[in-house]
Protein backbone atom coordinates (compact mmCIF):
# COMPACT_ATOMS: atom_id res chain seq x y z
CA UNK A 1 0.00 0.00 0.00
CA UNK A 2 1.30 3.38 -0.98
CA UNK A 3 0.97 5.16 2.32
CA UNK A 4 2.85 2.43 4.15
CA UNK A 5 6.04 3.09 2.24
CA UNK A 6 8.06 6.15 3.15
CA UNK A 7 8.02 7.01 -0.55
CA UNK A 8 4.23 7.18 -0.52
CA UNK A 9 4.17 9.26 2.64
CA UNK A 10 6.66 11.64 1.09
CA UNK A 11 4.46 12.17 -1.97
CA UNK A 12 1.42 12.82 0.20
CA UNK A 13 3.41 15.29 2.32
CA UNK A 14 4.63 17.16 -0.75
CA UNK A 15 1.14 17.29 -2.22
CA UNK A 16 -0.31 18.54 1.04
CA UNK A 17 2.31 21.26 1.47
CA UNK A 18 1.87 22.38 -2.13
CA UNK A 19 -1.89 22.56 -1.61
CA UNK A 20 -1.34 24.46 1.62
CA UNK A 21 0.90 27.03 -0.07
CA UNK A 22 -1.34 27.48 -3.10
CA UNK A 23 -3.77 30.14 -1.80
CA UNK A 24 -0.83 32.37 -0.88
CA UNK A 25 0.79 32.07 -4.30
CA UNK A 26 -1.98 31.72 -6.84
CA UNK A 27 -4.65 34.11 -8.05
CA UNK A 28 -8.41 33.89 -7.67
CA UNK A 29 -8.95 31.83 -10.84
CA UNK A 30 -6.45 29.15 -9.83
CA UNK A 31 -7.83 29.08 -6.31
CA UNK A 32 -11.32 28.53 -7.68
CA UNK A 33 -10.17 25.54 -9.71
CA UNK A 34 -8.18 24.15 -6.78
CA UNK A 35 -11.28 24.43 -4.61
CA UNK A 36 -13.17 22.36 -7.13
CA UNK A 37 -10.42 19.75 -7.15
CA UNK A 38 -10.83 19.44 -3.39
CA UNK A 39 -14.62 19.26 -3.53
CA UNK A 40 -14.48 16.57 -6.19
CA UNK A 41 -11.87 14.71 -4.15
CA UNK A 42 -14.42 14.37 -1.35
CA UNK A 43 -16.93 13.03 -3.87
CA UNK A 44 -14.66 10.65 -5.74
CA UNK A 45 -12.97 9.29 -2.63
CA UNK A 46 -16.42 8.76 -1.12
CA UNK A 47 -17.68 6.95 -4.19
CA UNK A 48 -14.49 4.92 -4.17
CA UNK A 49 -15.54 3.42 -0.84
CA UNK A 50 -18.77 2.23 -2.44
CA UNK A 51 -17.53 1.16 -5.86
CA UNK A 52 -13.89 0.47 -5.13
CA UNK A 53 -13.70 -1.01 -1.67
CA UNK A 54 -17.05 -2.73 -1.55
CA UNK A 55 -17.72 -3.37 -5.25
CA UNK A 56 -21.18 -1.78 -5.38
CA UNK A 57 -21.75 0.01 -8.65
CA UNK A 58 -23.75 3.06 -7.56
CA UNK A 59 -24.70 5.52 -10.30
CA UNK A 60 -26.72 8.12 -8.45
CA UNK A 61 -23.99 9.44 -6.24
CA UNK A 62 -24.67 13.09 -7.04
CA UNK A 63 -27.88 12.78 -5.02
CA UNK A 64 -25.92 12.66 -1.77
CA UNK A 65 -23.84 15.60 -2.94
CA UNK A 66 -27.06 17.48 -3.63
CA UNK A 67 -28.57 16.64 -0.26
CA UNK A 68 -25.45 17.92 1.49
CA UNK A 69 -25.54 21.15 -0.52
CA UNK A 70 -29.27 21.75 -0.04
CA UNK A 71 -29.12 21.02 3.69
CA UNK A 72 -26.41 23.68 3.88
CA UNK A 73 -28.42 26.12 1.77
CA UNK A 74 -31.54 25.68 3.89
CA UNK A 75 -30.02 25.62 7.33
CA UNK A 76 -27.16 28.11 7.17
CA UNK A 77 -29.10 31.01 8.71
CA UNK A 78 -30.21 28.86 11.64
CA UNK A 79 -27.14 26.86 12.64
CA UNK A 80 -23.62 27.63 13.78
CA UNK A 81 -20.90 26.45 11.44
CA UNK A 82 -19.91 23.14 13.13
CA UNK A 83 -23.57 22.16 13.44
CA UNK A 84 -24.16 23.14 9.84
CA UNK A 85 -21.32 20.91 8.64
CA UNK A 86 -22.53 18.09 10.87
CA UNK A 87 -26.07 18.37 9.54
CA UNK A 88 -24.91 18.40 5.92
CA UNK A 89 -22.94 15.21 6.57
CA UNK A 90 -25.70 13.62 8.64
CA UNK A 91 -28.40 14.57 6.12
CA UNK A 92 -26.52 12.95 3.26
CA UNK A 93 -25.62 9.90 5.36
CA UNK A 94 -29.22 9.42 6.46
CA UNK A 95 -30.35 9.74 2.88
CA UNK A 96 -27.69 7.18 1.96
CA UNK A 97 -28.95 4.85 4.63
CA UNK A 98 -32.60 5.05 3.62
CA UNK A 99 -31.97 4.80 -0.10
CA UNK A 100 -29.31 2.13 0.42
CA UNK A 101 -30.91 -0.22 2.91
CA UNK A 102 -33.68 -1.51 0.64
CA UNK A 103 -31.62 -1.83 -2.54
CA UNK A 104 -28.24 -3.13 -1.42
CA UNK A 105 -29.30 -6.74 -1.81
CA UNK A 106 -29.27 -6.15 -5.54
CA UNK A 107 -26.02 -6.71 -7.33
CA UNK A 108 -24.08 -5.38 -10.27
CA UNK A 109 -26.16 -3.91 -13.06
CA UNK A 110 -29.40 -4.03 -11.11
CA UNK A 111 -27.96 -1.94 -8.31
CA UNK A 112 -26.57 0.49 -10.89
CA UNK A 113 -30.01 1.01 -12.43
CA UNK A 114 -31.79 1.42 -9.10
CA UNK A 115 -29.25 3.93 -7.77
CA UNK A 116 -29.42 5.80 -11.08
CA UNK A 117 -33.17 6.01 -10.55
CA UNK A 118 -32.74 7.29 -7.02
CA UNK A 119 -30.34 9.93 -8.26
CA UNK A 120 -32.85 11.18 -10.83
CA UNK A 121 -35.71 11.13 -8.33
CA UNK A 122 -33.67 13.27 -5.98
CA UNK A 123 -32.87 15.78 -8.70
CA UNK A 124 -36.54 15.99 -9.71
CA UNK A 125 -37.58 16.51 -6.11
CA UNK A 126 -35.11 19.33 -5.74
CA UNK A 127 -36.43 20.81 -8.95
CA UNK A 128 -40.13 20.54 -8.16
CA UNK A 129 -40.47 21.05 -4.42
CA UNK A 130 -40.70 24.80 -4.82
CA UNK A 131 -41.87 25.46 -1.27
CA UNK A 132 -38.68 23.97 0.13
CA UNK A 133 -35.99 24.23 -2.52
CA UNK A 134 -37.19 27.21 -4.53
CA UNK A 135 -37.43 24.91 -7.57
CA UNK A 136 -35.27 25.33 -10.66
CA UNK A 137 -34.29 28.84 -9.63
CA UNK A 138 -32.20 27.42 -6.82
CA UNK A 139 -31.16 29.09 -3.60
CA UNK A 140 -28.69 31.93 -3.60
CA UNK A 141 -26.88 34.01 -1.02
CA UNK A 142 -25.47 31.18 1.05
CA UNK A 143 -23.13 32.97 3.43
CA UNK A 144 -22.63 31.05 6.65
CA UNK A 145 -21.96 33.10 9.75
CA UNK A 146 -18.47 33.68 11.04
CA UNK A 147 -17.61 31.13 13.71
CA UNK A 148 -14.70 31.76 16.11
CA UNK A 149 -13.03 33.97 13.54
CA UNK A 150 -13.46 31.42 10.77
CA UNK A 151 -15.18 33.08 7.85
CA UNK A 152 -15.99 30.62 5.10
CA UNK A 153 -17.27 33.29 2.72
CA UNK A 154 -13.60 34.11 2.32
CA UNK A 155 -12.40 31.88 -0.51
CA UNK A 156 -9.01 31.25 1.06
CA UNK A 157 -10.43 30.11 4.39
CA UNK A 158 -12.97 27.93 2.65
CA UNK A 159 -10.23 26.37 0.56
CA UNK A 160 -8.04 25.65 3.56
CA UNK A 161 -10.96 24.18 5.48
CA UNK A 162 -11.79 21.94 2.55
CA UNK A 163 -8.15 20.89 2.31
CA UNK A 164 -8.19 19.90 5.98
CA UNK A 165 -11.37 17.90 5.37
CA UNK A 166 -9.84 16.08 2.41
CA UNK A 167 -6.65 15.30 4.33
CA UNK A 168 -8.69 13.95 7.24
CA UNK A 169 -10.79 11.81 4.90
CA UNK A 170 -7.73 10.36 3.16
CA UNK A 171 -6.28 9.47 6.55
CA UNK A 172 -9.53 7.84 7.68
CA UNK A 173 -9.88 5.91 4.44
CA UNK A 174 -6.41 4.42 4.81
CA UNK A 175 -7.19 3.45 8.38
CA UNK A 176 -10.40 1.76 7.30
CA UNK A 177 -8.83 0.07 4.33
CA UNK A 178 -6.11 -1.51 6.48
CA UNK A 179 -8.49 -2.94 9.01
CA UNK A 180 -10.81 -5.87 9.25
CA UNK A 181 -13.55 -3.68 7.80
CA UNK A 182 -11.47 -2.97 4.71
CA UNK A 183 -10.68 -6.66 4.33
CA UNK A 184 -14.34 -7.54 4.75
CA UNK A 185 -15.32 -5.04 2.04
CA UNK A 186 -12.83 -6.59 -0.33
CA UNK A 187 -14.11 -10.02 0.57
CA UNK A 188 -17.66 -8.94 -0.28
CA UNK A 189 -16.44 -7.48 -3.55
CA UNK A 190 -14.67 -10.71 -4.45
CA UNK A 191 -17.25 -13.26 -3.35
CA UNK A 192 -20.35 -12.51 -1.30
CA UNK A 193 -21.23 -16.09 -0.47
CA UNK A 194 -17.76 -16.97 0.73
CA UNK A 195 -17.69 -13.71 2.72
CA UNK A 196 -20.96 -14.57 4.45
CA UNK A 197 -19.62 -18.02 5.22
CA UNK A 198 -16.68 -16.34 6.97
CA UNK A 199 -19.13 -14.72 9.37
CA UNK A 200 -19.15 -11.34 7.63
CA UNK A 201 -22.48 -9.54 7.88
CA UNK A 202 -22.75 -8.54 4.25
CA UNK A 203 -25.73 -6.26 4.58
CA UNK A 204 -24.32 -4.31 7.50
CA UNK A 205 -20.97 -3.75 5.83
CA UNK A 206 -22.52 -2.70 2.54
CA UNK A 207 -24.66 -0.17 4.37
CA UNK A 208 -21.58 1.06 6.22
CA UNK A 209 -19.80 1.62 2.91
CA UNK A 210 -22.83 3.47 1.58
CA UNK A 211 -23.04 5.60 4.72
CA UNK A 212 -19.38 6.58 4.62
CA UNK A 213 -19.52 7.36 0.91
CA UNK A 214 -22.70 9.41 1.31
CA UNK A 215 -21.31 11.27 4.31
CA UNK A 216 -18.24 12.32 2.33
CA UNK A 217 -20.46 13.44 -0.54
CA UNK A 218 -22.52 15.44 1.94
CA UNK A 219 -19.38 17.18 3.13
CA UNK A 220 -18.49 17.86 -0.51
CA UNK A 221 -21.99 19.32 -0.94
CA UNK A 222 -21.45 21.63 2.00
CA UNK A 223 -18.23 23.01 0.54
CA UNK A 224 -19.85 23.35 -2.87
CA UNK A 225 -22.74 25.38 -1.48
CA UNK A 226 -20.39 27.62 0.50
CA UNK A 227 -17.95 27.99 -2.37
CA UNK A 228 -20.64 28.95 -4.92
CA UNK A 229 -22.95 30.62 -2.38
CA UNK A 230 -25.61 29.28 -4.71
CA UNK A 231 -27.21 25.88 -5.39
CA UNK A 232 -29.61 24.70 -8.08
CA UNK A 233 -30.88 21.24 -9.04
CA UNK A 234 -28.89 21.05 -12.26
CA UNK A 235 -25.60 20.82 -10.38
CA UNK A 236 -26.58 17.42 -9.04
CA UNK A 237 -27.83 15.54 -12.09
CA UNK A 238 -26.81 12.41 -13.87
CA UNK A 239 -23.88 14.15 -15.61
CA UNK A 240 -22.36 14.82 -12.25
CA UNK A 241 -22.75 11.20 -11.12
CA UNK A 242 -21.12 9.99 -14.32
CA UNK A 243 -18.27 12.44 -13.90
CA UNK A 244 -17.55 11.11 -10.40
CA UNK A 245 -17.65 7.52 -11.63
CA UNK A 246 -15.19 8.50 -14.37
CA UNK A 247 -12.79 9.92 -11.81
CA UNK A 248 -12.82 6.66 -9.88
CA UNK A 249 -12.52 4.43 -12.93
CA UNK A 250 -9.79 6.37 -14.68
CA UNK A 251 -7.58 6.65 -11.62
CA UNK A 252 -7.97 3.04 -10.57
CA UNK A 253 -11.00 1.54 -8.86
CA UNK A 254 -10.27 0.98 -5.18
CA UNK A 255 -6.93 2.76 -5.21
CA UNK A 256 -6.79 5.95 -3.13
CA UNK A 257 -3.80 7.54 -4.96
CA UNK A 258 -5.38 6.47 -8.24
CA UNK A 259 -8.68 8.18 -7.48
CA UNK A 260 -6.85 11.32 -6.40
CA UNK A 261 -5.01 11.37 -9.71
CA UNK A 262 -8.21 10.68 -11.66
CA UNK A 263 -9.93 13.58 -9.95
CA UNK A 264 -7.05 15.94 -10.75
CA UNK A 265 -7.13 14.91 -14.39
CA UNK A 266 -10.86 15.29 -14.85
CA UNK A 267 -11.13 18.64 -13.09
CA UNK A 268 -8.06 20.18 -14.67
CA UNK A 269 -8.46 18.82 -18.19
CA UNK A 270 -11.60 20.78 -19.10
CA UNK A 271 -9.92 23.94 -17.85
CA UNK A 272 -6.83 23.31 -19.97
CA UNK A 273 -8.98 22.48 -22.98
CA UNK A 274 -11.34 25.38 -22.47
CA UNK A 275 -9.78 27.43 -25.23
CA UNK A 276 -9.53 24.60 -27.75
CA UNK A 277 -12.25 23.03 -29.82
CA UNK A 278 -14.37 26.17 -29.68
CA UNK A 279 -15.47 25.49 -26.11
CA UNK A 280 -14.75 22.08 -24.70
CA UNK A 281 -17.88 22.27 -22.59
CA UNK A 282 -20.16 21.15 -25.42
CA UNK A 283 -18.09 18.02 -26.12
CA UNK A 284 -17.62 17.10 -22.49
CA UNK A 285 -19.95 14.12 -22.26
CA UNK A 286 -18.72 12.73 -25.57
CA UNK A 287 -15.18 13.00 -24.29
CA UNK A 288 -15.98 11.20 -21.02
CA UNK A 289 -17.76 8.45 -22.90
CA UNK A 290 -14.82 7.86 -25.23
CA UNK A 291 -12.42 8.04 -22.31
CA UNK A 292 -14.36 5.41 -20.34
CA UNK A 293 -14.55 3.06 -23.30
CA UNK A 294 -10.82 3.44 -23.94
CA UNK A 295 -10.01 2.81 -20.30
CA UNK A 296 -12.12 -0.34 -20.28
CA UNK A 297 -10.45 -1.58 -23.45
CA UNK A 298 -6.83 -0.75 -22.71
CA UNK A 299 -6.38 -0.33 -18.99
CA UNK A 300 -9.41 -1.50 -17.00
CA UNK A 301 -7.46 -1.42 -13.75
CA UNK A 302 -6.94 2.36 -14.03
CA UNK A 303 -3.85 4.55 -14.25
CA UNK A 304 -2.64 3.86 -10.70
CA UNK A 305 -4.27 0.53 -9.93
CA UNK A 306 -4.94 -0.84 -6.50
CA UNK A 307 -2.28 -3.28 -5.43
CA UNK A 308 -3.26 -6.90 -5.81
CA UNK A 309 -6.14 -6.08 -8.04
CA UNK A 310 -4.78 -6.04 -11.53
CA UNK A 311 -8.01 -6.70 -13.33
CA UNK A 312 -11.43 -6.44 -11.84
CA UNK A 313 -13.01 -7.68 -15.06
CA UNK A 314 -13.23 -11.31 -14.24
CA UNK A 315 -11.65 -14.03 -16.33
CA UNK A 316 -14.06 -16.18 -18.28
CA UNK A 317 -13.49 -19.25 -16.12
CA UNK A 318 -15.48 -17.68 -13.35
CA UNK A 319 -18.67 -18.00 -15.35
CA UNK A 320 -19.53 -21.23 -13.58
CA UNK A 321 -19.36 -19.52 -10.25
CA UNK A 322 -21.58 -16.70 -11.39
CA UNK A 323 -24.15 -19.18 -12.55
CA UNK A 324 -24.08 -20.84 -9.16
CA UNK A 325 -24.42 -17.42 -7.57
CA UNK A 326 -27.48 -16.48 -9.53
CA UNK A 327 -29.23 -19.65 -8.39
CA UNK A 328 -28.33 -18.94 -4.82
CA UNK A 329 -29.50 -15.36 -4.95
CA UNK A 330 -32.80 -16.31 -6.50
CA UNK A 331 -33.10 -18.81 -3.74
CA UNK A 332 -32.37 -16.30 -0.96
CA UNK A 333 -34.82 -13.76 -2.27
CA UNK A 334 -37.70 -16.26 -2.32
CA UNK B 1 -20.37 -39.02 22.49
CA UNK B 2 -22.78 -36.13 22.55
CA UNK B 3 -24.38 -34.88 19.39
CA UNK B 4 -22.95 -31.72 17.95
CA UNK B 5 -25.41 -31.33 15.11
CA UNK B 6 -28.89 -32.79 14.69
CA UNK B 7 -30.85 -32.70 11.47
CA UNK B 8 -34.52 -33.65 11.69
CA UNK B 9 -36.81 -34.47 8.77
CA UNK B 10 -35.11 -31.97 6.54
CA UNK B 11 -36.56 -31.34 3.08
CA UNK B 12 -35.57 -28.89 0.41
CA UNK B 13 -37.61 -28.29 -2.73
CA UNK B 14 -36.69 -26.18 -5.70
CA UNK B 15 -40.04 -25.61 -7.33
CA UNK B 16 -41.21 -29.11 -8.18
CA UNK B 17 -37.81 -30.70 -7.67
CA UNK B 18 -37.13 -32.30 -4.32
CA UNK B 19 -33.40 -32.04 -3.71
CA UNK B 20 -33.53 -33.38 -0.16
CA UNK B 21 -36.38 -35.49 1.10
CA UNK B 22 -37.13 -36.06 4.77
CA UNK B 23 -33.51 -36.39 5.76
CA UNK B 24 -32.39 -36.92 9.35
CA UNK B 25 -28.98 -37.46 10.84
CA UNK B 26 -26.88 -36.84 13.91
CA UNK B 27 -23.26 -35.80 13.96
CA UNK B 28 -21.33 -36.78 17.07
CA UNK B 29 -18.78 -34.53 18.70
CA UNK B 30 -15.31 -35.10 17.29
CA UNK B 31 -16.12 -37.57 14.52
CA UNK B 32 -15.36 -37.46 10.84
CA UNK B 33 -18.57 -38.11 8.98
CA UNK B 34 -18.45 -38.59 5.23
CA UNK B 35 -21.37 -37.82 3.00
CA UNK B 36 -21.32 -39.79 -0.23
CA UNK B 37 -23.70 -40.42 -3.07
CA UNK B 38 -23.93 -40.19 -6.85
CA UNK B 39 -23.85 -36.78 -8.54
CA UNK B 40 -27.00 -34.80 -7.90
CA UNK B 41 -27.85 -36.75 -4.77
CA UNK B 42 -28.25 -33.53 -2.78
CA UNK B 43 -25.00 -33.50 -0.83
CA UNK B 44 -24.01 -29.92 -1.55
CA UNK B 45 -27.62 -28.80 -1.14
CA UNK B 46 -27.48 -30.30 2.33
CA UNK B 47 -24.31 -28.31 3.06
CA UNK B 48 -25.99 -25.16 1.80
CA UNK B 49 -28.96 -25.82 4.09
CA UNK B 50 -26.73 -26.40 7.11
CA UNK B 51 -24.68 -23.26 6.54
CA UNK B 52 -27.68 -21.01 5.95
CA UNK B 53 -27.15 -20.34 2.25
CA UNK B 54 -30.41 -22.15 1.50
CA UNK B 55 -33.41 -22.07 3.75
CA UNK B 56 -34.85 -25.57 4.17
CA UNK B 57 -38.45 -26.14 3.06
CA UNK B 58 -39.25 -28.33 6.07
CA UNK B 59 -37.48 -29.74 9.05
CA UNK B 60 -34.98 -28.47 11.55
CA UNK B 61 -31.24 -28.26 12.02
CA UNK B 62 -29.95 -27.72 15.52
CA UNK B 63 -26.84 -27.56 17.64
CA UNK B 64 -27.95 -29.35 20.83
CA UNK B 65 -24.86 -28.18 22.71
CA UNK B 66 -25.76 -24.54 22.07
CA UNK B 67 -29.48 -25.10 22.29
CA UNK B 68 -29.73 -23.30 18.96
CA UNK B 69 -31.87 -23.97 15.90
CA UNK B 70 -30.01 -22.75 12.87
CA UNK B 71 -32.26 -23.59 9.91
CA UNK B 72 -33.60 -20.04 9.65
CA UNK B 73 -30.38 -18.14 10.35
CA UNK B 74 -28.51 -16.20 7.63
CA UNK B 75 -25.07 -17.59 6.69
CA UNK B 76 -22.99 -15.15 8.74
CA UNK B 77 -24.87 -15.99 11.93
CA UNK B 78 -24.46 -19.70 11.31
CA UNK B 79 -20.75 -19.08 10.80
CA UNK B 80 -20.55 -17.18 14.08
CA UNK B 81 -21.91 -20.24 15.88
CA UNK B 82 -18.80 -22.06 14.72
CA UNK B 83 -19.79 -23.74 11.47
CA UNK B 84 -17.13 -23.19 8.84
CA UNK B 85 -17.07 -24.59 5.33
CA UNK B 86 -15.19 -24.89 2.09
CA UNK B 87 -16.73 -24.95 -1.36
CA UNK B 88 -16.86 -27.46 -4.18
CA UNK B 89 -15.64 -24.87 -6.68
CA UNK B 90 -12.98 -23.15 -4.63
CA UNK B 91 -14.22 -19.75 -3.53
CA UNK B 92 -11.26 -17.81 -2.27
CA UNK B 93 -11.01 -14.04 -2.37
CA UNK B 94 -8.96 -14.24 -5.51
CA UNK B 95 -7.20 -10.87 -5.44
CA UNK B 96 -6.52 -10.83 -1.71
CA UNK B 97 -3.24 -12.18 -0.44
CA UNK B 98 -3.02 -15.60 1.18
CA UNK B 99 -2.66 -13.99 4.60
CA UNK B 100 -5.59 -11.61 4.07
CA UNK B 101 -7.80 -14.52 3.03
CA UNK B 102 -7.17 -16.19 6.36
CA UNK B 103 -7.63 -12.88 8.22
CA UNK B 104 -11.06 -12.54 6.57
CA UNK B 105 -11.93 -15.94 7.98
CA UNK B 106 -11.27 -14.58 11.47
CA UNK B 107 -13.53 -11.56 10.86
CA UNK B 108 -16.02 -12.29 13.62
CA UNK B 109 -13.41 -13.41 16.14
CA UNK B 110 -12.14 -9.93 16.92
CA UNK B 111 -14.31 -7.22 18.39
CA UNK B 112 -12.66 -3.90 17.64
CA UNK B 113 -15.07 -1.06 16.92
CA UNK B 114 -14.95 1.63 14.26
CA UNK B 115 -13.37 4.02 16.75
CA UNK B 116 -10.68 1.50 17.64
CA UNK B 117 -9.87 1.24 13.96
CA UNK B 118 -9.75 4.98 13.38
CA UNK B 119 -7.60 5.77 16.41
CA UNK B 120 -5.50 2.58 16.33
CA UNK B 121 -6.21 1.98 20.01
CA UNK B 122 -4.52 -0.63 22.13
CA UNK B 123 -7.48 -2.90 21.50
CA UNK B 124 -7.08 -2.60 17.73
CA UNK B 125 -3.35 -3.24 17.85
CA UNK B 126 -3.60 -6.25 20.09
CA UNK B 127 -6.52 -7.68 18.10
CA UNK B 128 -4.60 -7.29 14.83
CA UNK B 129 -1.51 -8.85 16.37
CA UNK B 130 -3.37 -11.82 17.81
CA UNK B 131 -5.33 -12.51 14.70
CA UNK B 132 -2.29 -12.20 12.44
CA UNK B 133 -0.26 -14.52 14.66
CA UNK B 134 -3.09 -17.03 14.57
CA UNK B 135 -3.36 -16.75 10.79
CA UNK B 136 0.39 -17.37 10.45
CA UNK B 137 0.05 -20.42 12.65
CA UNK B 138 -2.78 -21.77 10.51
CA UNK B 139 -0.85 -21.15 7.33
CA UNK B 140 2.05 -23.07 8.78
CA UNK B 141 -0.40 -25.82 9.69
CA UNK B 142 -1.54 -26.12 6.05
CA UNK B 143 2.01 -25.63 4.82
CA UNK B 144 1.60 -22.26 3.10
CA UNK B 145 3.84 -20.08 5.30
CA UNK B 146 6.13 -19.24 2.41
CA UNK B 147 3.30 -17.71 0.32
CA UNK B 148 1.87 -15.13 2.75
CA UNK B 149 1.72 -12.21 0.34
CA UNK B 150 0.91 -14.03 -2.88
CA UNK B 151 -2.59 -13.30 -4.27
CA UNK B 152 -4.76 -16.36 -3.72
CA UNK B 153 -5.54 -16.75 -7.42
CA UNK B 154 -1.83 -17.26 -8.16
CA UNK B 155 -1.59 -20.41 -6.03
CA UNK B 156 -1.63 -23.85 -7.59
CA UNK B 157 -4.85 -25.80 -7.23
CA UNK B 158 -3.90 -28.03 -4.33
CA UNK B 159 -2.63 -25.05 -2.33
CA UNK B 160 -5.86 -23.18 -2.98
CA UNK B 161 -7.78 -26.08 -1.44
CA UNK B 162 -5.54 -25.98 1.61
CA UNK B 163 -5.85 -22.21 1.87
CA UNK B 164 -9.61 -22.55 1.86
CA UNK B 165 -9.32 -24.97 4.77
CA UNK B 166 -7.05 -22.53 6.62
CA UNK B 167 -9.57 -19.75 6.06
CA UNK B 168 -12.32 -21.94 7.45
CA UNK B 169 -10.21 -22.87 10.48
CA UNK B 170 -9.58 -19.18 11.19
CA UNK B 171 -13.25 -18.98 12.15
CA UNK B 172 -12.36 -21.23 15.12
CA UNK B 173 -15.12 -23.64 14.16
CA UNK B 174 -16.56 -26.48 16.16
CA UNK B 175 -17.78 -28.07 12.95
CA UNK B 176 -15.94 -27.99 9.65
CA UNK B 177 -17.78 -28.86 6.44
CA UNK B 178 -15.52 -29.81 3.55
CA UNK B 179 -17.11 -30.00 0.12
CA UNK B 180 -15.03 -32.34 -2.06
CA UNK B 181 -11.66 -31.36 -0.61
CA UNK B 182 -9.79 -33.95 -2.66
CA UNK B 183 -11.38 -33.11 -6.01
CA UNK B 184 -8.74 -32.59 -8.66
CA UNK B 185 -5.86 -33.61 -6.42
CA UNK B 186 -3.24 -36.15 -7.36
CA UNK B 187 -2.43 -39.16 -5.15
CA UNK B 188 0.28 -37.52 -3.07
CA UNK B 189 -1.76 -34.34 -2.56
CA UNK B 190 -4.68 -36.51 -1.44
CA UNK B 191 -2.48 -38.27 1.08
CA UNK B 192 -1.32 -34.92 2.42
CA UNK B 193 -4.94 -33.85 2.70
CA UNK B 194 -5.75 -37.01 4.65
CA UNK B 195 -3.02 -36.19 7.13
CA UNK B 196 -4.31 -32.65 7.43
CA UNK B 197 -7.86 -33.82 8.12
CA UNK B 198 -6.62 -36.21 10.79
CA UNK B 199 -4.66 -33.41 12.42
CA UNK B 200 -7.78 -31.24 12.41
CA UNK B 201 -9.68 -34.08 14.03
CA UNK B 202 -7.03 -34.42 16.72
CA UNK B 203 -7.44 -30.74 17.54
CA UNK B 204 -11.02 -31.56 18.48
CA UNK B 205 -12.92 -30.22 15.47
CA UNK B 206 -15.81 -32.28 14.13
CA UNK B 207 -15.86 -32.65 10.35
CA UNK B 208 -18.40 -33.51 7.68
CA UNK B 209 -16.80 -34.32 4.36
CA UNK B 210 -18.38 -34.70 0.94
CA UNK B 211 -16.08 -36.74 -1.23
CA UNK B 212 -16.09 -38.96 -4.29
CA UNK B 213 -12.67 -40.55 -3.85
CA UNK B 214 -13.81 -43.82 -2.25
CA UNK B 215 -10.44 -45.04 -1.09
CA UNK B 216 -9.92 -41.72 0.67
CA UNK B 217 -13.39 -41.82 2.20
CA UNK B 218 -13.00 -45.37 3.48
CA UNK B 219 -9.66 -44.54 5.04
CA UNK B 220 -10.57 -41.35 6.76
CA UNK B 221 -14.18 -41.68 7.91
CA UNK B 222 -15.50 -42.74 11.28
CA UNK B 223 -18.94 -42.99 9.80
CA UNK B 224 -20.50 -42.67 6.36
CA UNK B 225 -23.93 -41.47 5.30
CA UNK B 226 -25.05 -42.31 1.78
CA UNK B 227 -27.49 -40.09 -0.08
CA UNK B 228 -29.35 -40.89 -3.28
CA UNK B 229 -32.08 -38.74 -4.87
CA UNK B 230 -32.14 -36.63 -1.71
CA UNK B 231 -32.81 -39.53 0.62
CA UNK B 232 -30.59 -41.32 3.05
CA UNK B 233 -30.15 -44.87 1.82
CA UNK B 234 -27.49 -46.11 4.21
CA UNK B 235 -25.51 -45.09 7.25
CA UNK B 236 -22.76 -46.79 9.21
CA UNK B 237 -19.10 -47.59 9.47
CA UNK B 238 -17.08 -47.68 6.24
CA UNK B 239 -17.19 -51.48 6.24
CA UNK B 240 -20.96 -51.63 6.67
CA UNK B 241 -21.58 -49.11 3.95
CA UNK B 242 -19.20 -50.80 1.55
CA UNK B 243 -21.21 -54.00 1.70
CA UNK B 244 -24.64 -52.42 1.71
CA UNK B 245 -26.76 -53.69 -1.16
CA UNK B 246 -28.61 -50.44 -1.70
CA UNK B 247 -25.37 -48.50 -1.90
CA UNK B 248 -23.92 -50.82 -4.50
CA UNK B 249 -27.13 -50.50 -6.50
CA UNK B 250 -27.08 -46.73 -6.30
CA UNK B 251 -23.57 -46.58 -7.63
CA UNK B 252 -23.50 -49.46 -10.08
CA UNK B 253 -27.14 -50.01 -10.93
CA UNK B 254 -29.06 -53.15 -10.07
CA UNK B 255 -27.27 -56.46 -10.33
CA UNK B 256 -28.05 -58.87 -13.16
CA UNK B 257 -31.53 -60.26 -12.82
CA UNK B 258 -31.39 -64.02 -12.35
CA UNK B 259 -34.44 -65.75 -13.68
Amino acid sequence: MLIKTSYGKFIYAVLFLAALALPFLAGGYQLGIASFVLIYLLLSLGLNVVIGFCGLLALGFAAFYGVGAYVTALLFPKLALPLLIASAIAGAALFGFFSGAPVLRLRGDYLAIVTLGFGEITRLFLKNMDWLTNGPKGISGIYPEVFLGLNLTDKKSAYLCCLAAVALCVFLLYRLKDSKIGRAWTAIREDEIAAASCGIDIKKLKILAFLIGAAMAGLGGFFFAVNQSFVDPNSFGFDESVLIVCMVVIGGIGSIPGVILGTFILVLLPELLRNFLGGFESYRMLFYGVLLVCMMLFRPQGILPDEGRKAELRPATEGIRDEEDSNVFEERSN
Amino acid sequence: MANLLTIDNLSKNFGGLTAINNFSMNVAQGEILSLIGPNGAGKTTLFNCITGIYRPSYGSISLPGEGAFIEKLPPHKVARLGLARTFQNIRLFANLSVLDNVLCGAFCRTKESLLDIVFHTQKFNSAERTVTARAMELLKFVDLSDKLYVPACKLPYGSQRRLEIARALALEPQLLLLDEPAAGMNASETNGLGDLIRKIKNSGITQIIIEHDMRFVMEISDRIVVLNYGEKIAEGSPLEVKNDKKVIEAYLGEGPQCT
